[in-house]
């Protein structure tokens, strides 16, 4: 549940006088006036009743904060009284940088990010309101091509978590080119995003080795008790830092690529390099000769493929023929 | 009521009597219910891929002793007569069914959706569920 912007205010009211030690123990009576005085509004009676009963709510719906109602002194007070709902003292550059960062999650997060970290944002951005009344932090500045409602993404917090914790998995994944199901125990390493699509790359056990598996084709994942296997970091690493995209073509070690490309798609190669090993030798013509030490995918064939005749490779000679012959 | 004390998972490839049936991939037993999934994959035998639904009188048989488990809830799969019509041979659909809850002890079962039925009813036999083998899922 968000919380307005307009209760977060009396939040606030209700906190900087729950910590006046000059005038302690506030009533509701007291909150309403400091309400009018510092709002300009006047909130019921019932409605302050609610918002102590909201803050004194547990995480992630309310503050957790220790309000506690004196009989003998008819008010209210932190029973800790080094608590605030703002505890935590920020400059203003760490403000200005809490800012940005937020103002560039929100834009290019949308959706993908899960529910409970939506709603973090939404607690922290509605504070950021209150102390920047000109933010504008909903306003689109970037757009990404995601589109919501892509299969398996509701997954994506117990995934992110199995991967975090290491925690093994059961699943059932459904192969589109054997149109097979298959019930597998995955040991998670980490989820990769390529392309718009997401996926979990983990130690299977039936296959014995480190497997990719579209988040689209993952159904109804359990976390497993489990004694969870490493994976050889060796391998990881092939994952992490020698891929182009996400499927490895099997059998294919990390190698050295060699293409040549017409001056047009060397501009786009230049400005957009394929993976941190790409290095141009650039011909007088403008045609480019790139290399690149890379594992094969199947998404850079994909790549070079959709380039047509603006792009040949020249080594290793099979994937030449495999790129030809696909 | 049984008490079952923690969930498990047991893995499986399945096949049930008939090759056109939907194939059993994975049995938790939970001290709530009895939750069995199911990949069924639509046939080219028919111009659309024809249609699935289950029998509402479904139900879980524990061999050694006969006990049976009647189906409570199918989720993706309509009951019966509802059917879900597939749009292409290509289509496909994971779906699950939940029984009560079963004891947590080695046995075999059947799913059966119709006794003594045909090659497109899906029913199972001698489905071995091994404790040993099961996996303990993370509450």
């Amino acid at each position: 549940m968000a919380i307005s912007r307009s209760a977060y205010r009396r939040y606030k009211v209700i906190d900087s006088l729950l910590r006046n030690s000059m005038r302690k123990y506030p009533s509701l009576l007291d909150i309403q006036e400091a309400c009018e005085q510092k709002l300009d509004m006047s909130p019921s009676l019932d409605t302050l009743e609610k918002d102590i009963r909201n803050m004194k709510s547990p995480e992630p719906d309310g503050f957790d904060a220790p309000i506690v109602y004196c009989r003998l002194n008819k008010g209210y007070y932190y029973e800790n009284p080094n608590f605030s709902i703002s505890s935590i003292s920020l400059t203003d550059n760490d403000i200005n940088s809490i800012k940005e960062a937020m103002e560039l999650l929100q834009n290019i997060s949308g959706d993908r990010v899960g529910d409970r970290f939506s709603y973090a944002i939404d607690k922290v951005l509605s504070s950021f309101k209150e102390t920047f009344p000109d933010g504008n932090s909903r306003r689109k500045i970037i757009q990404t091509d995601y589109v919501p409602g892509a299969r398996g993404f509701e997954n994506f917090d117990l995934l992110f978590s199995a991967c975090k914790n290491k925690y093994p998995l059961s699943f059932v994944h459904y192969s589109y080119n054997k149109r097979a199901f298959k019930s597998v125990i995955v040991h998670p390493v980490m989820l990769k995003e390529f392309e718009n699509r997401w996926y979990l790359v983990g130690y299977s056990e039936s296959h014995g080795a480190l497997r990719t598996f579209g988040f689209d084709r993952i159904y109804q994942p359990l976390l497993l008790k489990r004694k969870y296997i490493a994976s050889n970091s060796d391998e990881v690493d092939v994952y992490t830092t020698n891929l182009f995209g996400v499927y490895p073509i099997e059998n294919q070690p990390l190698q050295l690529i060699t293409i040549k490309t017409s001056p047009i798609i060397t501009h786009y190669f230049e400005a957009y390099p394929v993976h941190k090993s790409q290095v141009i030798e650039k011909r007088s013509s403008g045609v480019g000769i790139f290399h690149f030490e890379l594992v094969p995918t199947v998404e850079l064939v994909r790549l070079f493929r959709s380039y047509g005749k603006e792009l040949k490779v020249i080594e290793p000679i099979w994937l030449h023929k495999f790129v030809k012959e696909i | 009521m049984h008490h079952n004390k923690q969930s498990v998972v047991f893995h499986f490839d399945h096949t049930g009597h008939s090759r056109t049936n939907a194939k059993l991939v994975r049995i938790q037993l939970t001290s709530e219910f009895t939750k069995v999934d199911f990949g069924y994959n639509a046939r080219d035998l028919y111009i659309k891929g024809g249609w699935i639904r289950m029998a509402p009188d479904t139900f879980i048989e524990i061999v050694e002793t006969g006990q049976r488990y009647t189906l409570q809830l199918a989720e993706n799969i309509p009951i019966a007569p509802v059917h879900h019509y597939f749009e292409s041979q290509k289509d496909w659909r994971y779906y699950s069914l939940f029984f009560p809850s079963i004891p947590q002890q080695d046995c075999s079962i059947n799913i059966i959706e119709v006794e003594n039925g045909l090659f497109r009813d899906f029913n199972y036999y001698d489905v071995k569920l091994r404790m040993e083998e099961g996996m303990e899922i993370l509450e």
